[in-house]
């Protein structure tokens, strides 16, 4: 055996072991991501914020939940997470379609705002279209949802404290965009970018493009 | 010639003429008139008056009158044009209706045109003649099951324009119950005979799926009860180990790899996709439990599930505590966001209760328990708040206790605790879970109420292997859910648990 096939054998071997450990990885079932989710601390503060007594009288069951937006009002010292409650009509031929959001949440992690819910009744009537991606598998999806999820958490105290931001800070705001535009509801952009207008002007400076936010109607 | 006519007209016109004269114009005009006839009722007495031989458009009208349903019918007109009987109405002249009509045929006859040629192209694709002979009959019902939805949905957008009026909402408190109104028959009947074709055949195929492994398990069993002693115990540990393993697995992930050697011997339709038998004993039972409501591999993988659990029960490795297939006999299927209303109508029935799900909406309408609002697009959105929860339950004579939701996991080891105690005590349970973690599918959120209607327990040490569901989202009933599959659509709706029993009486 010549020297050469030789290195291209253990060099195909070396891909090949590279390529059985990636695959590996990404083996992990939509199980894992649930689980790695619902540890992060959003999701249980949503959770909280959700079925506790000041929510919970004006959030039907079958509601859908949107991605925390972080806000902050300088002024009131004020600083946590808005997220928004919406009824979903399930078509059989389409995609859910999500209607305006009915009730706007607000919760923080460090307790410097009361956990509370308003009613957006007022803006009852639009139906936007919501497509959770479809054709999204559960994995791709859990995946997607839990990593936004984590990313969220390391960059909200970045926007909250306003400190300059590092090679590390802009990698995660970068991933964060991106899990965000591949497994929040479009049908509610418009929304999100309402919560908090400071936070994604926030992300435009660091160079990020921002989802293509529709005028809020 | 006057463009409209009318048996009175027709006879003060021939009262002067000598009869064989008025018979043979009489008959004349009859004979002219046929042709029109072919769109509209025989007896109706009027000129049909038609724009083009290809255009849906029906026109049978009066001069001067105003819109009538029965005498101008054109769907397209009514579906594509903003309050189009007001402006038919507001035309003073004969010449303007004519020309009105006019300009909505020149838009309607291409649009007729295009949704035949989609319709031929839908109807051509979706053939039952275009699946080869060959196919395994699993992956023919595959494609029977694909082609069913294709129709279906292809045919809604292929007659879109003409479909008129909008399909009643699907809810218990309107009078139609969601139906597809009548009007849209003209259009969509060759996509409902094609449906009705595929769906016999699926049905059919499901069948033959359901014995076909039903004698496979039978063959199985029969292999390890003729075993030797140490050869069963060999199996059994084989099973158990596989269901100890396996418990709370992801049904996505499991796919039959990790089953023991010993049964993946015997169940070699593990890869060939043929599922063993299943509990259900009749075809009543099977079509009740709908496995394939969600379609083909949700199907298959209950099927797997549930041979497994027969497999399980007789080698004495596991039992199931409460009764799911009576409980199956209450399934529905819930109208609009109704699931925690219609769980409760499961649950009533269990009891034995004379209720109806129609009657219980209306009631937990009536009390506000539950709310329904249709949105300025026409779409319905309903819910039931969650400080209603188990309301209707107290309200016709059970012992209610709602647990509300928590994210502390201390807590949830003890609601897990408590669902368990309420299965085995009562029967059953009401949990909140979330819809789109339960029905494995991204596309569907928010929360979701069913009814736990039974519990699977290790006869080695009593752990519980998973739980049996009713749920009216998907019409699924003794569904087999493993228990880490459940647990973590349960956690996402913060455990919610309502338990439940009948009052002692005095």
């Amino acid at each position: 055996m010549s020297w050469s096939s030789l290195m291209r054998k253990q060099k195909n071997s070396r891909f090949f072991f590279l390529a059985l450990i990636l695959s590996l990885g990404a083996c992990k079932n939509s199980g894992y991501w649930m689980d790695r989710l619902d540890k992060t601390q959003l999701s249980q503060a949503e959770n909280k914020l959700r079925f506790g007594s000041s929510c919970s009288h004006l959030i039907p069951e079958e509601f859908s939940r949107s991605v925390p937006v972080p806000f902050k009002i300088k002024k009131r010292g004020e600083m946590g997470f808005k997220v928004l409650f919406y009824p979903v009509a399930t078509e059989s031929e389409n995609p859910s379609m999500a209607s305006s959001p009915l009730v706007e949440g607000i919760f923080s992690l460090d307790g410097s705002v009361p956990d509370h819910c308003v009613s957006m009744a007022d803006q009852k009537g639009q139906v936007l279209r919501r497509s959770a991606p479809p054709r999204m598998s559960m994995v791709s999806y859990y995946r997607g949802k839990s990593l936004l999820y984590e990313n969220l958490e390391s960059i909200a105290p970045l926007y909250f404290s306003g400190a300059p931001l590092n090679e590390k800070n802009l990698k995660d705001i970068g991933a964060f965009v991106q899990e965000f535009k591949l497994v929040s509801d479009p049908g509610l952009w418009a929304n999100y970018y309402h919560l908090s207008p400071d936070f994604w002007n926030w992300i435009k400076q660091s160079g990020q493009t921002l989802p293509d936010f529709p005028p809020l109607q | 010639m006057p463009w409209t006519l009318d048996k009175n007209w027709l006879s003060l016109y021939t009262k002067s003429m000598p009869s064989f004269k008025k018979r043979k114009i009489i008959a004349g005009a009859l004979l002219s008139l046929l042709p029109c006839f072919a769109f509209a009722m025989p007896d109706h007495g009027k000129i049909i008056w038609k724009f083009s031989e290809k255009s849906p458009c029906v026109f049978n009208h009066k001069d001067g009158a105003p819109y009538d349903d029965d005498i101008l019918v054109c769907y397209y007109m009514l579906a594509n044009l903003k309050d189009p009987v007001a402006q038919f109405n507001r035309l003073p002249t004969e010449a303007s209706q004519k020309g009105f009509l006019r300009m909505i045929s020149s838009k309607s006859d291409p649009a007729f045109s295009r949704s035949m040629k989609k319709e031929r192209a839908i109807l051509n694709s979706n053939d039952i003649k275009n699946i080869p002979k060959e196919t395994p009959p699993e992956v023919k019902l595959k494609i029977l099951m694909g082609m069913e939805r294709q129709v279906l949905r292809g045919g809604k957008a292929a007659c879109k324009p003409f479909l008129w009026p909008k399909a009643e909402d699907d809810s218990y408190l309107y009078k139609t119950n969601g139906e597809w109104p009548k009007t849209w028959l003209p259009c969509m009947r060759p996509f409902y005979a094609r449906w009705n074709v595929l769906n016999e055949k699926a049905q059919e195929l499901e069948s033959k799926e359901v014995s076909q492994t039903q004698k496979k398990v039978q063959g199985l069993l029969s292999k390890i009860k003729g075993f030797k002693t140490g050869k069963v115990s060999v199996a059994q540990a084989s099973v158990q180990s596989w269901a100890l393993s396996n418990q709370g697995e992801s049904i996505e992930s499991r796919n039959g790899k990790e089953l023991p050697s010993l049964l993946r011997h015997f169940v070699s339709d593990q890869k060939s996709s043929h599922p063993p038998k299943p509990h259900p004993l009749s075809e009543s039972e099977y079509r009740q439990r709908g496995y394939f409501n969600r379609g083909y591999t949700a199907g298959m993988e209950r099927l797997k599930d549930d041979a497994l659990l027969s497999l399980s029960h007789s080698l004495g490795l596991s039992r199931t505590i409460g009764n799911p297939q009576e409980k199956a006999n209450n399934i529905i299927y819930q109208k609009g966001g109704t699931c925690a209303v219609e769980a409760q109508y499961e649950v009533l029935k269990s009891y034995g209760q004379r209720v109806t799900p129609k009657g219980l909406a209306e009631e937990a309408f009536r009390k506000g328990y539950y709310s329904e609002a249709q949105l300025k697009s026409g779409e319905l959105i309903g819910g039931t708040f969650l400080d209603n929860e188990g309301k209707l339950l107290r309200d016709h004579g059970l012992n209610v206790k709602v647990f509300s939701p928590t994210e502390k996991p201390a807590a949830a080891k003890a609601l897990s605790a408590e669902l368990d105690q309420a299965i085995e005590k009562n029967g059953g349970a009401l949990i909140g879970v979330e819809a789109g973690r339960l029905w494995n599918d991204p596309n569907s959120s928010g929360g979701h109420q069913i009814f736990v209607t039974g519990e699977e327990v290790s006869n080695k040490n009593g752990q519980v292997l998973g739980y049996y569901i009713n749920d009216t989202g998907t019409g699924e009933a003794a569904r087999f859910v493993p228990k880490k599959d459940f647990d973590r659509a349960w956690r996402a709706h913060g455990y919610e648990l309502v338990v439940f029993n009948e009052k002692t009486k005095k």
